[in-house]
């Protein structure tokens, strides 16, 4: 949910060019330093982001596979019997 | 969030699919999500893949992908079981629930598809619905 959430924040800098006057100055610095404007550090920072989110997405849907690789193995079937019969006396 | 898996809660694909997404994420809520296995309900699916050697190295693999803390069964347990469980009807029948339930407390939740006096005591949520959540999370 914060990737989505920061999506839209970096989506609304860009469309917008909405920044706090911290992260202004702090772009603006990084801007001079490199020689380049504002557009262009948030142009890198979101394809950054995005390089992060492909990254992340592929993390996230390897375990999912792994798990589902797993359920070939009947790991996910309940056991026989009343297994649940009984406590203790 | 500090969700306690019940014993049931180990064979539900959709909810152990996003435990593992979730710890593979990341994100920094990930390190927010525990997910406590009580040494009950681990020696309860333990003792159960036990003579399978394949269902066993599954069950190994399973949990090195959710990652959950198996949390001993100590003295502050056994009080809230004592607390939890006066009657002796309740407990011939739900001793093994009232000792994993027992884990549960504070901001814990249970994720158990059970029912019963140990589940009724304690704030709960179906393995579908703790999945559903996760996935949300995770956007």
């Amino acid at each position: 949910m914060w990737h989505t959430l920061l999506g839209g924040v970096a989506k609304d800098v860009i469309l917008k060019a909405r920044v706090d006057d911290d992260l202004a100055e702090a772009v603006d610095a990084w801007a001079d330093e490199h020689d380049t404007d504002r557009s262009e550090v948030i142009r890198r920072a979101l394809a950054a982001f995005l390089e992060d989110e492909e990254e992340r997405r592929k993390r996230i849907e390897e375990a999912r596979q792994a798990i589902d690789e797993l359920a070939d193995t009947g790991i996910f079937e309940p056991p026989e019997g009343d297994w649940k019969a009984g406590g203790f006396r | 969030m500090k969700l306690v898996l019940d014993t049931d809660a180990l064979w539900h694909p959709g909810l152990n699919r996003e435990l593992a997404a979730i710890q593979a994420s990341g994100d920094p809520f990930s390190d927010a999500v525990d997910v406590v296995l009580p040494a009950v309900a681990y020696a309860e699916r333990l003792r159960q893949v036990q003579d399978d050697e394949a269902r066993k190295q599954a069950f190994e693999r399973q949990l090195s992908r959710i990652d959950p803390s198996i949390e001993p069964f100590g003295a502050s347990e056994a009080e809230v079981v004592a607390e939890r469980c006066p009657s002796q009807g309740d407990w011939v029948d739900h001793a093994r629930d009232f000792l994993i339930a027992a884990h549960v407390h504070g901001d814990r939740v249970a994720v158990t598809g059970d029912q019963g006096p140990a589940w009724d005591a304690v704030d709960h949520l179906e393995p579908d619905h703790a999945a559903e959540l996760l996935g949300a999370l995770l956007g």
